[in-house]
C-alpha cells in the first residue's frame, strides 16, 4: 500500500496556499478513497497573519483524517484528535504528535518543519494506512517538498502586484522546476555544493576533468558569470542537479534561466536527477496592502481575470484560481490519471478499502 | 566531549548586537563558538557552517515585512546544501516568536527577552525550563547563620537580666488566648478539617474560651456584623480563578544580580479571594513572599471566627478557612507570613499559621501594648506562649518597632524589641528585627531626616549590628510616611528606601503599594505592581553599588546605642517588665505611647 | 457565550491620571468627578490632586469591583477569551 504524496509551494507569504488546500480536499473529501493524511511544514491556520494583523483562513479537517500536528497546537481549533503516536521529532511548537480525527473542525496545521523528518512522518502515514498525504507549505520555503510527488505551486499578487512582472518570473520559475531529467554519461565527478571561491575553483577543477558533474547541492547565482566566462572550452559536458528544486535555489530565477541557456549556447547541458512533478500553478489575486496613513495593512486584490490570463499565456502546466473556479480543475491536475503514471494506480484500490 | 561548536551568524546587513551579546554568553559558559560579521550572502554562511563542523546554527534578523522570505531563503539553502539535516538553527530577533520560527522551517526562535539561558538550553539540545528562584525560596530560612549573640557587654548584661525577669513573672500565668491556642493546638486537626471532618471535639471546647459574639458565631451561626460568607458558588468561581491564574507563573528575579534582600509584600483587602489576586500579581512582579494583613477588630476579639469570610474594611479576617484558601493559591516557593503580633489572638493565631502551612509569623510585646491596644500584661504572657509556638512549628518571627509610629523615639522602640528578640532567642526561637524605615514623629520634630532619609535609617541599622548577630527586616512598610498619593513619588520612595536597604545587606524587607497614602478606598492590584517595578527598577540601577556611611549615621547610632543602654538599665532597674510597660519606660504617653486595655485583668494564675 | 461587558475585565479600578487646566485645586476637584459622571461611572474618588502651574495633576479612580463585591471577572469562561 503506497502513499502519494502532494507537496503545496508559495513564492511567497500569502499566496493562497491555504486556500488551495481547502480547494483540493473539498473535492477529495466527498469521493470515496484512501485515508487522506494532513501535514504542513510551516504553521498554518493562525487567524491573523503574524506580521499584518490580516485575517487568514484556517484549515478544516473531517472525522478519519490523519494528521501530524506540533503538540502545542492539538487543542488549537475545534478538532478533536485522538492521538495515535507521540513522536521524538521536535519543532519550535513542541514534539510532533500524529493523531486521527475524531471530532471534525478547525485547527492550527504545524508540522515537521524539516526535511528528514516529514519524510519519518510521512513513513508513519503511510504505515498508519493514509493513501494520500498532502504537505502544506510555507512561505517561500520549498527544499522539503522535493520528494513529493505532484507539486502545486501557488502565487500571485503578494509575490508581484505588477502582473507582466509576476507571469514572466511564473513561467521561469516553472521552467526550471520542469528542468528534464538527464543521465550521465561518460566519467562522472559528484560535488555537493558552490557556495564560495574555493568552492568554485574546485568545481571548475572537476568539470574540466569529467564530462558529468553531478551536484547534490546548488550552485550559487554569484558565481554564475564567472561559470559563463570560463564555460567556453566545456562543450559536451553535463551538469546534473540532484532535483530541480536545488537548481531553483541556486538563485534568481531569471539568472538561472540565462545561465542554463548561456551553457546551452556553449554546448553544455544542464538537467537534473529526480521531478518534483509540477503538477499546477494556482493563482491568487489577494495582496496585503500597506496603508501608510493608517499605518496598517488591508486586502488589496488584483484584477482576477487578467490575472489568470496572463499567467496562464504560456505556461506547460495548467493554472488554476480556485477561488474563482473552485477545486475540481486543480484536483483532476493533481490526482488526475496523467500523473498517476508516476505513483501507484491507488484509484482501482479505493474498492478495498 | 568536546563542547559543542556553535556558529553565529547576522542575516542582517547591520545589527548584530544581539548576537555578540549571546556570543559573549556562550563562551562564557565554556562553549566554543564563532561569529561571523554582518552583511555576508546566505551562500557564505552555509559554507561557513560546513567548514568549520559547527552543530548549532544561531541566525539573528530583525523581521519586518519581506525579511520572512530571507530567513525562509536561508533555510532552503541549508537544506538544498545537504546540511540541515546535520546542524540545529534558530533564529532570534524583534517580533520572532515560536509560531514564526515553525513558520520558516527553523528549530527555535528567539523573541525580544531571550535570554543566553534559554540559547544555551537550545545548544545543549535540553528543554528549556525558566528558572524559577522558588526552589531557593523554600529553603530560605531569614535566620539562618546569625548566633543572636549580644556583642555590646554591657547590653549583653542587661539582657541577660531582664530575659529571667519576664520568664519569671510569666510563670504560672495562663490567659483565655492561651487556652484558646492549647485547644486549637490539641483538638484542631488540620488534615481532619481539610478533609471536611468536623472537629467535632474542638468545637466542644473552644466556644468556652471566646467571647460572646465569637460564641455567637459557632452556637448559632451568627457572623460579625462587618464581615459576610461566601456562598457556594461564590467558592466554586473563585476556585476555578485561581486554578486559571497559576498557570505558566514565570518570574522575574526582582533583586536583579542582588540575592538579599528578600522582597515581602503586605496584602490584606478584606477578602481572601481579591488578596489571591493581589498575591498573585505580587508573586508575578517578583516578590518572594507575602506578608497576610489582618483587622484590627480581629485582634480585639477573643477568638477567631472560621469560614470563608469577606470583610468591608482594611485587613483580611483570620480564619482557618481564609487563611487555607489563601495558603492553597500561593505558588510553591512564595514565602508566607501570617502576623501575630499584637491583640488577643496571637498565640493562637501562630498555632493556626503553623499548622495551616505559613513559613514566618511577627510576635512582639512592646508594639503590641503600647501602639495597639493590647494590654501588656495580657500581651506578655501570649507572647511567650505565642514564641513557643513559633518554636514549635520552626516559624521565624520578626518583631517590629512599630510604636515609634506613635512618638516613640527609636532608641527605646529598639529597645524594647531588643528585649523581646532576646527572650525569643532565649526560648530557643529565630526572631528577626524589623526596625523601621519611616519618617516617624522622632524625625519630624527632632530634624534628623531634613536632609535626608538615609542617615538617620542607616544609623538604626549599624546600632542593631553593634549590639546583636541577628537578622534584620525593616519594614513596615519601608518608607512609611514618606509616601503620598502621588503614584511616581510613592512608588519612587519605596525604591530608593528598598535600594538603600539593599546596600544595608539587610536580610529582608516589607513593602506594599502606591496606595500606601491613600486612604479613601482599597488598594488596587495597579498600585502595587506599581511599587514592585519601581523597587526592581531601583535594584537594577545600583546593582552592588554601595555608599558611604556618613560620620552623622555614624554619630546618631552611637547615640541610639547609649540611649537603648539606659532605657534597659531602667528596665532592669525596674525589675519587671510587664510594669515598666505600664510606666512607660519602653515608650511614654508623651511620646505617644499607651498601654492597651483590649484584655485587660484577664491574665489569670493558670 | 454572552460576551461579557468589557468592564468584566478590570480586576479591581480604573485610574485616570492627567492634567486639567483649571485656576485651583478646588475647581481640578469638581472637573475630575464631573469627568468621571460624563464617562459613566459611579463609585469613584479622587486619589490624588495637587494644584501647581497651569492646571491640576489628577489621578481619579472610578472602582468597578471593592473586596466582598461580586467579581465579574469571575464568571470569564476560559476558552475563546
Amino acid at each position: 500500500m503506497t502513499n502519494f504524496i502532494i507537496g503545496i509551494a508559495g513564492t511567497a507569504k500569502n499566496t493562497g496556499k491555504t486556500t488551495a488546500l481547502a480547494a483540493l480536499l473539498s473535492e477529495i473529501r466527498p469521493e470515496p478513497g484512501p485515508t487522506t493524511a494532513l501535514t504542513s511544514i510551516g504553521y498554518d491556520g493562525e487567524h491573523f497573519d503574524n506580521l499584518t494583523g490580516l485575517p487568514k483562513p484556517r484549515i478544516s479537517v473531517v472525522q478519519g483524517e490523519i494528521l501530524a500536528v506540533a503538540e502545542r497546537c492539538l487543542h488549537s481549533g475545534d478538532a478533536a484528535l485522538e492521538v495515535l503516536q507521540k513522536t521524538d521529532l521536535p519543532s519550535p511548537l513542541g514534539k510532533i504528535v500524529i493523531g486521527r480525527v475524531t471530532r471534525p473542525g478547525q485547527i492550527v496545521l504545524a508540522g515537521p518543519n524539516k526535511r528528514r523528518d516529514l519524510a519519518a512522518i510521512i513513513d508513519r502515514f503511510t504505515e498508519l494506512g493514509a493513501g494520500l498525504t498532502i504537505v502544506d507549505g510555507a512561505l517561500s520555503r520549498i527544499a522539503p517538498l522535493a520528494a513529493a510527488q505532484a507539486l502545486l505551486l501557488c502565487t500571485g499578487a503578494a509575490r508581484h502586484r505588477d502582473l507582466n512582472l509576476l507571469a514572466a518570473e511564473t513561467k521561469l520559475v516553472v521552467e526550471i522546476l520542469k528542468t528534464p531529467a538527464l543521465k550521465e554519461r561518460g566519467l562522472a565527478a559528484r560535488l555537493t555544493s558552490v557556495l564560495n571561491r574555493a568552492g568554485f575553483d574546485q568545481f571548475m577543477a572537476a568539470v574540466r576533468k569529467s564530462e558529468t558533474i553531478h551536484l547534490d547541492g546548488i550552485f550559487s547565482e554569484l558565481y554564475y558569470s564567472e561559470f559563463l566566462e570560463q564555460a567556453g572550452d566545456l562543450a559536451g559536458r553535463r551538469l546534473i542537479f540532484a532535483d530541480s528544486v536545488k537548481l531553483l535555489l541556486s538563485g534568481d530565477a531569471g539568472a538561472t534561466r540565462r545561465l542554463i541557456d548561456g551553457l546551452k549556447a556553449k554546448g553544455m547541458r544542464v538537467g537534473v536527477g529526480a521531478g518534483p512533478n509540477l503538477a499546477a500553478v494556482a493563482v491568487n489575486p489577494y495582496y496585503p496592502k500597506y496603508r501608510y496613513d493608517l499605518k496598517e495593512y488591508e486586502a488589496a486584490y488584483v484584477d482576477q481575470d487578467e490575472l489568470l490570463a496572463r499567467l496562464s499565456a504560456g505556461l506547460t502546466v495548467p493554472v488554476f484560481d480556485v477561488v474563482r473556479q473552485g477545486g475540481r480543475g486543480l484536483y483532476e491536475a493533481l490526482l488526475g490519471e496523467h500523473n498517476i503514471t508516476k505513483g501507484p494506480d491507488w484509484f482501482s484500490r479505493w474498492g478495498s478499502l | 566531549m568536546p563542547p559543542k561548536k556553535v556558529l553565529l551568524a547576522p542575516l542582517d546587513p547591520v545589527h548584530d548586537i544581539a548576537l555578540k551579546i549571546i556570543n559573549r554568553g556562550l563562551r562564557d559558559a565554556g562553549y566554543e563558538t564563532v561569529i561571523l560579521p554582518p552583511d555576508l550572502p546566505p551562500e557564505e554562511i552555509i559554507q561557513a557552517i560546513i567548514d568549520e563542523g559547527a552543530e548549532t546554527v544561531l541566525i539573528s534578523r530583525t523581521l519586518g515585512y519581506g525579511v520572512a522570505e530571507v530567513l525562509a531563503r536561508f533555510i532552503d539553502l541549508t537544506d538544498a546544501a545537504g546540511i540541515r539535516d546535520r546542524v540545529r538553527v534558530a533564529v532570534g530577533g524583534m517580533a520572532v516568536h515560536p509560531e514564526l520560527a515553525q513558520e520558516l522551517g527553523f528549530d527555535a526562535g528567539f523573541g525580544p527577552g531571550s535570554t543566553v539561558e534559554e540559547t544555551i538550553a537550545f545548544v545543549d539540545g535540553r528543554e528549556y525550563v525558566k528558572k524559577f528562584n522558588f526552589e531557593r525560596k523554600r529553603e530560605d530560612d531569614l535566620s539562618a547563620g546569625y548566633s543572636y549573640e549580644v556583642r555590646h557587654n554591657r547590653i549583653r548584661e542587661l539582657l541577660g537580666r531582664i530575659t529571667p525577669l519576664i520568664l519569671g513573672w510569666a510563670e504560672g500565668l495562663t490567659s483565655p488566648g492561651v487556652q484558646r491556642a492549647a485547644v486549637r493546638e490539641e483538638l484542631w486537626d488540620v488534615k481532619k478539617w481539610r478533609d471536611h471532618e468536623e472537629p467535632e471535639e474542638f468545637f466542644a471546647e473552644y466556644p468556652k474560651y471566646c467571647e460572646e459574639s465569637v460564641r455567637n458565631f459557632y452556637e448559632k451561626g451568627l457572623l460579625h456584623p462587618k464581615t459576610r460568607l461566601f456562598s457556594q458558588k461564590d467558592v466554586e468561581k473563585l476556585k476555578a480563578y485561581v486554578r486559571r491564574s497559576r498557570r505558566d507563573l514565570q518570574t522575574p528575579h526582582l533583586q536583579h544580580k542582588l540575592i538579599k534582600p528578600v522582597i515581602f509584600n503586605q496584602y490584606g483587602t478584606g477578602c481572601p479571594y481579591m488578596d489571591i489576586a493581589h498575591i498573585k500579581a505580587s508573586e508575578a512582579y517578583g516578590a518572594d513572599g507575602v506578608i497576610h494583613f489582618d483587622p484590627s477588630w480581629g485582634a480585639r476579639t477573643e477568638g477567631l471566627y472560621d469560614g470563608f469570610l469577606t470583610h468591608q474594611e482594611d485587613g483580611t479576617v483570620i480564619t482557618p478557612a481564609n487563611l487555607n484558601r489563601i495558603y492553597r493559591a500561593l505558588e510553591y516557593g512564595t514565602l508566607w507570613q501570617v502576623r501575630a503580633h499584637r491583640g488577643l489572638n496571637s498565640p493562637e493565631t501562630v498555632v493556626l499559621a503553623g499548622k495551616i502551612g505559613a513559613n514566618l509569623t511577627k510576635i512582639n510585646i512592646c508594639y503590641g501594648s503600647l501602639g495597639a491596644g493590647t494590654d501588656p500584661a495580657r500581651l506578655t504572657v501570649d507572647a511567650i506562649a505565642a514564641i513557643k509556638y513559633a518554636v514549635q512549628y520552626q516559624m521565624p518571627f520578626d518583631v517590629v518597632t512599630n510604636e515609634e509610629l506613635c512618638g516613640v523615639p527609636a532608641h527605646k522602640a529598639l529597645a524594647g524589641m531588643l528585649i523581646v528578640a532576646h527572650l525569643g532567642a532565649a526560648l530557643g526561637g529565630r526572631p528577626i528585627l524589623q526596625p523601621l524605615f519611616c519618617f516617624s514623629p522622632e524625625v519630624m520634630i527632632g530634624g534628623q531626616m531634613d536632609d535626608n532619609y538615609v542617615d538617620f535609617n542607616v544609623a538604626k541599622i549599624m546600632a542593631l549590628r553593634a549590639i546583636m548577630d541577628a537578622p534584620i527586616w525593616p519594614g513596615a512598610p519601608i518608607g512609611f510616611l514618606t509616601q503620598t498619593e502621588d503614584r511616581v513619588q510613592s512608588s519612587a520612595s519605596t525604591a530608593f528606601h528598598a535600594s538603600l536597604a539593599a546596600m544595608l545587606e539587610v536580610d529582608a524587607i516589607s513593602i506594599a503599594s502606591a496606595d500606601e497614602a491613600y486612604s479613601g478606598g482599597p488598594i488596587t492590584v495597579a498600585s502595587r505592581i506599581d511599587t514592585l517595578r519601581a523597587v526592581s527598577e531601583g535594584f537594577r540601577f545600583f546593582g552592588h553599588s554601595r555608599m558611604q556611611v556618613s560620620a552623622q549615621a555614624t554619630e546618631w547610632a552611637e547615640k541610639m546605642i547609649e540611649g537603648l543602654e539606659r532605657v534597659l538599665q531602667a528596665v532592669a532597674a525596674r525589675g519587671d517588665f510587664v510594669q515598666a510597660l505600664y510606666d512607660g519606660l519602653l515608650g511614654s504617653r508623651e511620646e505617644g505611647a499607651y498601654p492597651g486595655r483590649a484584655g485587660v485583668n484577664t491574665v489569670v494564675k493558670k | 457565550m454572552t460576551v461579557p461587558d468589557v468592564f468584566a475585565y478590570v480586576l479591581d479600578a480604573l485610574d485616570i491620571e492627567t492634567l486639567l487646566v483649571c485656576t485651583s485645586e478646588e475647581e481640578g476637584k469638581r472637573i475630575a468627578l464631573e469627568l468621571a459622571k460624563k464617562l459613566g461611572f459611579k463609585d469613584v474618588d479622587i486619589v490624588f490632586i495637587r494644584f501647581q502651574g497651569s492646571g491640576a495633576r489628577v489621578r481619579l479612580r472610578a472602582y468597578l469591583n471593592r473586596p466582598g463585591d461580586q467579581y465579574a471577572w469571575l464568571d470569564l469562561e476560559d476558552a475563546g477569551r
